[in-house]
């Protein structure tokens, strides 16, 4: 036995290590073509796959292939734009975009109907957010009134209180602490709640008191023949953040009512107080960082009474809907909530007559359109006006001799039809592309009434500075 | 260039590999892996592309030096001489800023303080080189006559920007002398695969939880909130930074080098001198090999030598005083484990040692991640319940809701799955067909899933990219 034993043991070893040695290095090589056929497969179609230009969900260009000069390519940025435009651009890029967010929400469960993006913790590492205590009220008290006889005065128009209006105080530098919400960076983060994006706002007195002396600065450039108004929009935050939550960040009612403590001369369009009413109405969309047109409406209205001007019922406009809409605050968040709850867009169509002509930001004639556009997709926003970059000019047939400048965010455009049937003439004007000097525009093209109009991130956030680059340069 | 990029995967990789495998010639190859090492460190850094090739031409020719004046004192002086440029580049574009700023500071004057922009990957190489030199010094090591052959080892992609930091004896043979087999070509696939799965799936998931719960505003954080991030944050460094050693790994062995481990399961140690055999082990071999055991402060003085290791390897992370607290914090646990002795230690409960091992890690951590020391405070405080804020908030309940599952996976990951593994494939053949072909159906789906993943992060490159 024992020799059938020593004979036995090394012919039925051998085979078993060769045969584990076959089938190893048969998988192996398995393996190398499969995964040599999928890098092929990718590869080929990156190459030659049509890359996207732009990013509707993202509501942003993509990477351009860069064009080549030596300081560019000795300073990296070359190479590294190049590198970036290949990663940036892939084919079907949005459906990839899809399938990640739909891999992300499966990584965990969602609490309390709440999914978090980014940083909503804070705004910046140990940043203070800014909120009115009542010790905070007392050490603020609003700009005195100055009788010094050098000083402008005004009249409000809507009533008839005569007020000082001095030379703008200095303005108090500030570094950004909101990153630009309207070009697709948010320095906080989106919060989702029961299937609606917020994105989370910190304010900063401090921002707030500049954007307040930057419109300070027109109303004495301009005078008292003609009315400056400041209408900050307050975003979803105000009206559908949790109020345990709301508690944590920054308030934009607060941060409104320190804005309204330093305005000098410029008359404040409560938007705040006009939307609250109607918070369980579809003034603020879902799934975009914009508010809704309905939204705008009821701001517009509140404008017009402090205008003193004419203001169309909801009833005389062609209402629209556009089903299906999913915006930005999807494409910047990739939260699948977003994506699988889609909204209506609904717009209204005034019902009077006006014509529309679309000039660049030096102010050379583009064309001739309508005010409101064939939009699609993620991208419903641009019904009006298509984008941001052109000046347009709206000529109603409304008789008052009234003409209004819109100096203005992205929040500013669904203001714009809501007014057709309230001035003679609009002038919408994007404080962040327009390259003329405001002052010497508004007073060249007749100008009584001025509407800044724009949301808390861009009035306390870095678009703020644009007010006073475009009445300086 | 980063590893974890469609432009690299699928551009210059495929690219590489085929020029590679165009020819069998060895000294082509190596030209190829030059040519390549150079465009992949050119892309980042144009101009300082310059430098890696002047550092590799000096210690090319102190090696010369060395070796031709072997036994003679000019040989030393070549050594000094080799140590004092490469050291004195790193000083000038790593530290100077940070000298300057302290001098400053310290004697309230106002230099000038200088401001370079950090060459990628020059601690990494710096080290690489300094090994050469003092390896051939040591003769452990031939001298290498060819600055081609040498250029390929300095600048070699796989593992020039983020280590891990190969010394010259590991690769020394396979210089001259390799070819890569369907098995090394099959591991280093796999490898790649995992590394950038580890990455892209889990790495650029966690930091978005980091984002989230220590980017925010510190003071205000609950306790468990702190300590959540500080956890999330150590997962999320390790993932990152053993998964781009994992790739350059496997990019290794798909050109025939075989790199030493650089992770090794760290965060299953029981005690801190064991973390660090088992983090970034090529840093602390290198340390070990070329600073611990240099008679710079004789033989009964191996603690001081302790110390300078560890302010060393806090200092070689970044010119802060926060990366030299992190080192010096780590070097007092292991000066105390090594004054208590190994003995003492193992007597200890094993879940105890667990325990304090990893409080020591994860609160080390936050050390590494702020970088602004009044933060740091703050951080401190919040761990230690004496900040008076909320003992757990609503973000840190619904950031760990909505990441559980990736948490998990992250956790358990950690532990040595593969290992055990390992030992199934040897229990049969019929394991090793079932075990062998479910990891080509594993790499499949890593590779896709971390490929569509990377379409939607642009830039996210790899943590260590900064040192």
């Amino acid at each position: 036995m024992n020799n059938i034993d020593n004979i036995d043991i090394p012919i039925l070893k051998q085979p078993v290590k060769k045969d584990r040695k076959q089938i190893e290095k048969s998988i192996q090589t398995i393996n190398v073509i499969v995964i040599a056929l999928i890098f092929a497969a990718i590869s080929l179609f990156l190459l030659i796959g049509k890359r996207p230009t732009v990013s509707k969900t993202e509501n942003r260009e993509l990477a351009r292939f860069p064009s080549f000069s030596s300081k560019s390519f000795f300073d990296g940025e070359y190479t590294a734009n190049i590198a970036n435009y290949y990663n940036d651009t892939v084919p079907f890029r949005s459906t990839f975009k899809d399938m990640t967010s739909s891999l992300r929400a499966s990584m965990g469960i969602e609490l309390d109907g709440i999914i978090i993006y980014g940083n909503v913790n804070g705004g910046k590492k140990d940043a203070k957010k800014d909120t009115l205590s009542a010790e905070k009220t007392e050490t603020t008290p609003p700009p005195k009134q100055t009788t010094d006889e050098t000083t402008p005065t005004v009249t409000d128009v809507t009533t008839g209180i005569t007020e000082s209006s001095p030379v703008p105080v200095e303005t108090v530098p500030v570094e950004d602490e909101i990153d630009d919400i309207e070009e697709g960076i948010l320095s906080g983060g989106i919060l989702v709640y029961r299937n609606r994006g917020i994105p989370v706002y910190y304010g900063s007195f401090a921002a707030g008191q500049n954007y307040a002396s930057f419109v300070n600065a027109y109303k004495a450039d301009l005078g008292e023949s003609v009315n400056v108004y400041s209408l900050v929009a307050p975003t979803a935050q105000s009206f559908y953040m949790p109020k345990k939550y709301a508690e944590k960040y920054g308030s934009e009612k607060d941060n409104l009512e320190n804005i309204r403590q330093f305005l000098n001369g410029v008359i404040e369009v409560d938007a705040y107080n006009a939307l609250l009413p109607h918070k369980k109405e579809n003034i603020y969309s879902r799934t975009d960082h914009h508010w809704a047109p309905l939204g705008a409406f009821y701001a517009a209205q509140e404008f017009a009474k402090k205008a003193n001007v004419p203001f169309a019922d909801l009833s005389t406009y062609e209402k629209v809907i556009e089903p299906g809409y999913v915006g930005t605050l999807y494409g910047w968040s990739q939260v699948a909530a977003l994506k699988d709850n889609p909204e209506d867009f609904i717009y209204y169509k005034p019902s009077n007559q006006y014509t529309t002509t679309y000039y660049d930001p030096n102010f050379n004639f583009d064309h001739k359109g309508p005010l409101l556009i064939k939009a699609y997709g993620s991208s419903l926003y641009c019904t009006f006006m298509g984008s941001d970059e052109f000046i347009v000019h709206v000529n109603t047939d409304v008789k008052n001799g009234r003409t209004l400048a819109i100096v203005k965010d992205s929040y500013g455009n669904a203001l714009v039809p809501c007014l057709t049937g309230s001035f003679e003439n609009i002038y919408v004007i994007d404080m962040r592309y327009f390259n003329l000097n405001a002052i010497n525009f508004m007073r060249e093209h007749g100008v009584t009434d001025v509407l800044f109009a724009m949301n808390t991130f861009s009035a306390t956030g870095g678009n703020s500075k644009h007010i006073e680059r475009i009445r300086t340069q | 260039m980063t590893f974890s990029s469609l432009f690299f995967l699928y551009f210059f990789l495929p690219i590489c590999l085929i020029c590679y495998s165009s020819t069998q010639k060895l000294e082509y190859r190596n030209i190829i892996l030059v040519i390549f090492s150079l465009i992949f460190y050119a892309w980042g850094e144009p101009i300082w592309v310059s430098l890696l090739v002047f550092s590799a031409f000096i210690d090319y020719i102190h090696g010369l030096l060395i070796h031709k004046f072997r036994g003679k004192v000019w040989s030393k002086i070549a050594l000094i001489s080799s140590l004092t440029i490469n050291l004195g580049i790193l000083a000038i574009f790593k530290y100077s800023g940070f000298l300057v700023t302290n001098i400053n500071e310290l004697l309230s004057l106002n230099l000038t303080v200088p401001s370079f922009k950090l060459p990628i990957g020059i601690s990494f190489y710096t080290f690489q080189t300094i090994s050469y030199t003092i390896d051939c010094y040591w003769d452990k090591v031939k001298v290498q006559k060819s600055f081609l052959n040498f250029l390929m080892y300095v600048s070699l992609f796989p593992q020039l920007v983020a280590g891990p930091i190969v010394k010259y004896s590991t690769i020394e043979k396979e210089i001259t002398s390799r070819k890569t087999t369907i098995s090394d070509l099959s591991k280093g696939f796999t490898r790649v695969i995992i590394g950038l799965a580890k990455k892209v799936i889990i790495a650029n998931n966690l930091s978005l939880i980091v984002d989230t719960i220590l980017g925010g505003n510190i003071s205000s954080l609950s306790y468990i909130g702190t300590w959540y991030g500080a956890i999330v944050y150590a997962l999320q460094v390790y993932y990152d930074f053993s998964g781009y050693s994992d790739m350059a790994i496997g990019l290794g062995l798909m050109f025939g080098f075989h790199f030493d481990e650089n992770f090794n399961y760290p965060f299953i140690c029981k005690d801190i001198s064991e973390f660090w055999q088992r983090w970034h082990i090529s840093l602390g071999t290198f340390f070990k090999d070329y600073l611990l055991y240099l008679p710079l402060f004789g033989k009964r003085r191996k603690y001081a030598s302790l110390f300078l290791v560890w302010f060393c390897t806090g200092l070689w992370h970044g010119a802060s005083w926060n990366y030299i607290i992190w080192g010096l914090y780590f070097g007092i646990f292991v000066f105390i484990e090594s004054f208590l002795g190994k003995k003492k230690i193992k007597k200890i409960p094993m879940i105890v040692r667990h325990i304090y091992s990893k409080l020591i890690i994860f609160i080390g951590f936050g050390i590494f991640y702020f970088e602004n020391l009044k933060s740091l405070l703050n951080f401190f405080k919040n761990l230690f319940f004496i900040n008076g804020n909320a003992f757990i908030d609503d973000i840190t309940k619904i950031s760990f809701a909505n990441n559980i599952i990736l948490i998990l996976i992250a956790v358990v990951f950690c532990f040595p799955i593969t290992k055990f593994i390992e030992k199934l494939r040897e229990k049969s053949t019929k394991m090793l067909a079932v075990l062998d072909m479910s990891q080509v159906a594993v790499n499949v789906a890593l590779l896709l899933i971390s490929s569509i993943m990377l379409v939607d992060a642009t830039n996210n490159p790899f943590l260590y990219f900064r040192f």
